[in-house]
């Protein structure tokens, strides 16, 4: 088939596209004398509707900030209407206009350290969970001399505020946002981190998440894939993440940790896509709900796992354990937001 | 306590607002798909695959918005009137 494209024609529908879009928004849509559940069945009509808008102007900002490459990004973009439950209910709140993103902060937290780069997935899984545990708004960031570029392997945990409009953008709105595909604070905030570790053009990334620092990972990687991060993402590991309705085109190297009795990663009822670039790891840890999620049970995945060699020789394992082999310098980076 | 007349005229008003209202959003949805039908592509300025999946997408997205008219005459029906 023929293909024609004009730039023009292309910012021309985006901004339709996005006028649409306001049209559309609670806050145009003027309902105040009506009931709270009138505007709730409203907006769980309208929200669906938005979110598909949303990823249509966000494949139209692909092709516009790099179309020579972005025909067939275009063409998985516009067909990519694999939308999960969760994230249906998530892009009806969000659309309510309730989540507005809030200025985040980031300050780095102690001077930084030498350490060696973690030779296997057991002991890259063993600095997940400690600061996981620590249960602070805190990254860490470990940084390695790659010629004249760096690595960074940057861990981030799990939500830690089950309310909104507190300090801590690890809360349930960056979850919710981050459930309708959006990007939510922690996510701009853990962006940010990166790049005051010294994160430039070049840099290679590898992103490891636990819940919904999983979920941050996703967000980052897929704005690296789409050309609008200047460092780029290579590899992301996720423990507990409800990961499974993004598509793996539009993603890097991929290796997710789930625990099948833990209900987090089963949360957007979609199983993770099988491919290539996406390696997923799954055992029974069995116990309560919240000891089933926790960084102690995918521990003993990745354990078990290795022990058995059962993926040793698959490339997504091996990209993990490679991504960085030399002695570098960890840091630490406190992230925190506006309250509202 | 307020007279008979003067509660119906407050009702008949009521309404009106209501319906009003109502009128108003369905215009709004009104012009979203007009918004979508017009960011159908320019075939002489962009086609291929992308640009056919899009517009079965727009197309799509219309139809859903312009039922949402349709819906909005049920369930924006107005509430019953204050009670005086």
């Amino acid at each position: 088939m023929h293909t024609r494209t004009s730039e023009a024609e292309l910012l021309r529908i985006r901004a339709v596209l996005i006028h649409s879009a306001q049209l559309l928004s609670i806050e145009s849509i003027a309902l105040t004398i009506f009931t709270p559940l009138t505007v709730a069945t409203l907006m769980t009509k309208v929200g669906p509707i938005l979110l598909r808008l949303q990823r249509l102007i966000l494949g139209f900002d692909q092709a516009i900030f790099g179309y020579a490459s972005a025909e067939g990004k275009l063409v998985t973009e516009f067909s990519d209407f694999r939308i999960s439950p969760s994230e249906l209910a998530a892009g009806s709140i969000v659309a309510t206009g309730i989540l507005a993103n809030p200025s985040v902060w980031v300050r780095a937290k102690g001077s930084s350290q030498m350490v060696i780069a973690p030779d296997s997935l057991v002991q890259l899984t063993s600095r997940m969970r400690l600061l996981s545990e620590a249960n602070q708004p805190v990254v860490r960031i470990e940084k390695y001399a790659d010629g004249s570029t760096s690595r960074f392997v940057v861990y981030v945990p799990g939500t830690q505020a089950i309310t909104a409009g507190t300090a801590n953008p690890l809360d349930m709105r960056s979850n919710l946002q981050l459930l309708a595909g959006q990007q939510s604070a922690s996510s701009r905030a853990v962006d940010m981190a990166i790049r005051k570790a010294g994160a430039k053009a070049g840099d290679r990334v590898m992103l490891v998440g636990h819940s919904q620092g999983g979920l941050i990972a996703v967000d980052l990687a897929k704005r690296s894939k789409a050309g609008l991060l200047d460092y780029r993402v290579d590899n992301v590991v996720t423990f507990g993440s409800p990961v499974g309705s993004n598509s793996a085109d539009a993603l890097p190297e991929v290796l997710s940790v789930e625990n099948k009795v833990d209900f987090v990663p089963q949360f957007d009822l979609i199983g993770n896509p099988k491919g290539e670039n996406w390696l997923t790891l799954e055992r029974n840890v069995f116990g309560d709900p919240i000891s089933a999620h926790q960084m102690e049970a995918y521990g003993s995945i990745v354990s078990d796992i290795e022990r058995s060699g059962e993926f040793a020789n698959n490339s997504v394992w091996q990209g993990v354990e490679k991504f960085a082999t030399t002695k570098g310098e960890v840091s630490f980076f406190e992230l925190g937001q506006r309250r509202s | 306590m307020p007279s008979t007349e003067f509660r119906a005229l407050r009702q008949g008003a009521w309404l009106r607002c209501q319906n009003q209202r109502m009128d108003d959003v369905r215009a709004q949805l009104g012009a979203a798909v007009a918004g979508l039908l017009a960011a159908q592509p320019d075939p002489t300025l962009w086609s291929g695959p992308a640009a056919q999946v899009f517009s079965q997408s727009i197309d799509e997205l219309s139809r859903e918005v312009g039922g949402l008219i349709f819906d909005a005459l049920v369930f924006l029906e107005p509430l019953a009137p204050p009670v005086t």
